[in-house]
């Protein structure tokens, strides 16, 4: 692993795959190489903030969920971008989502009294709302979380 | 996690250094907003232009300083980039808080009064 928790296995094809160390500073540096990437491809800053904003919300789910017992764990995100869709599957060896599924997130909010206003569940409700594809599975211990964001076709 | 206070003309200016708020630093960023307001006066204006991404985590912390000090005593945002923008907009946060410009335009409305004290 390279100094900074965060390791390139491999850049082909606008495909980029990293191995993330389990913890919220990986995660800030993987979503570093990650929009160096999307520059890279020429995505734009609102294509870039949104990859950042969902990816960000996915790998932090994983660090503070699914691997939260496990400090030295590793996980895996891969993004790869063709035909106007940034493509990203995320696998960790961590636990299971409860019952299998998507937590519901928070719902919006509207007239809540402010001592009632929720501090958390924000992130599932960002994923469901930017991303276009989503869907979660899990096989032999291994949890796999894929969706689709929209990018120009010229990326 | 770094945030500067000022207080003058009886309203305290909380500014987030970093430019980014997010799941590395928001338990820091609640303790050390707590510490600095608890010492302040007066209404407060969390000044955020300098902070260029924010995730859940920052938006809840934003929340839930906003619980803890923004009550009773008036609590408004300033200088939202278009990405934390995005963030208020697509949890209809926008919806909740009091949202300026800059932290001026913020300090102009204090003086007329009309902030959010604490009724979402």
């Amino acid at each position: 692993m390279e100094p900074g928790g965060v390791n390139k296995i491999a850049v082909y094809d606008g495909r980029l795959l990293l191995k993330v160390e389990a913890s919220e500073f990986g995660v800030r540096r993987a979503l570093g190489r990650i929009r160096s990437h999307l520059l890279e491809l020429g995505a734009d800053q609102d294509e870039i903030d949104t990859a950042e904003l969902v990816l960000g919300e996915a790998m932090n789910n994983v660090v503070e969920h699914a691997l939260v017992f496990d400090a030295s764990a590793e996980f895996e995100v891969d993004v790869s971008c063709r035909g106007g869709t940034l493509a990203c599957r995320i696998v960790d060896s961590g636990r299971a989502l409860p019952g299998l599924e998507f937590p519901k997130g928070q719902e919006p909010v509207t007239g809540t009294r402010v001592n009632e206003l929720p501090e958390g569940g924000f992130g599932w409700m960002l994923i469901r709302e930017l991303t276009r594809y989503l869907s979660y599975s899990r096989s032999n211990g291994k949890n796999l979380l894929e969706f689709h964001l929209p990018m120009a076709e010229n990326t | 996690m770094d945030l500067t206070c000022e207080n003058h003309d009886g309203v305290t200016v909380i500014k987030c250094e970093n430019n980014r708020l997010d799941a590395a630093i928001a338990v820091q960023f609640k303790d050390k907003f707590r510490e600095l307001s608890s010492s302040g006066i007066g209404r407060i204006i969390l000044d955020l232009s300098n902070v260029e991404f924010m995730d859940s985590s920052g938006l809840g912390a934003v929340v839930a300083v906003y619980k803890a000090a923004g009550q009773g005593r008036g609590f408004c945002l300033a200088g939202l980039s278009s990405a934390v923008t995005r963030v208020f907009n697509l949890t209809r946060m926008d919806t909740v808080f009091s949202i300026f410009p800059t932290v001026d335009k913020a300090r102009a409305s204090v003086s007329g009064s009309s902030i959010a004290s604490g009724s979402a």
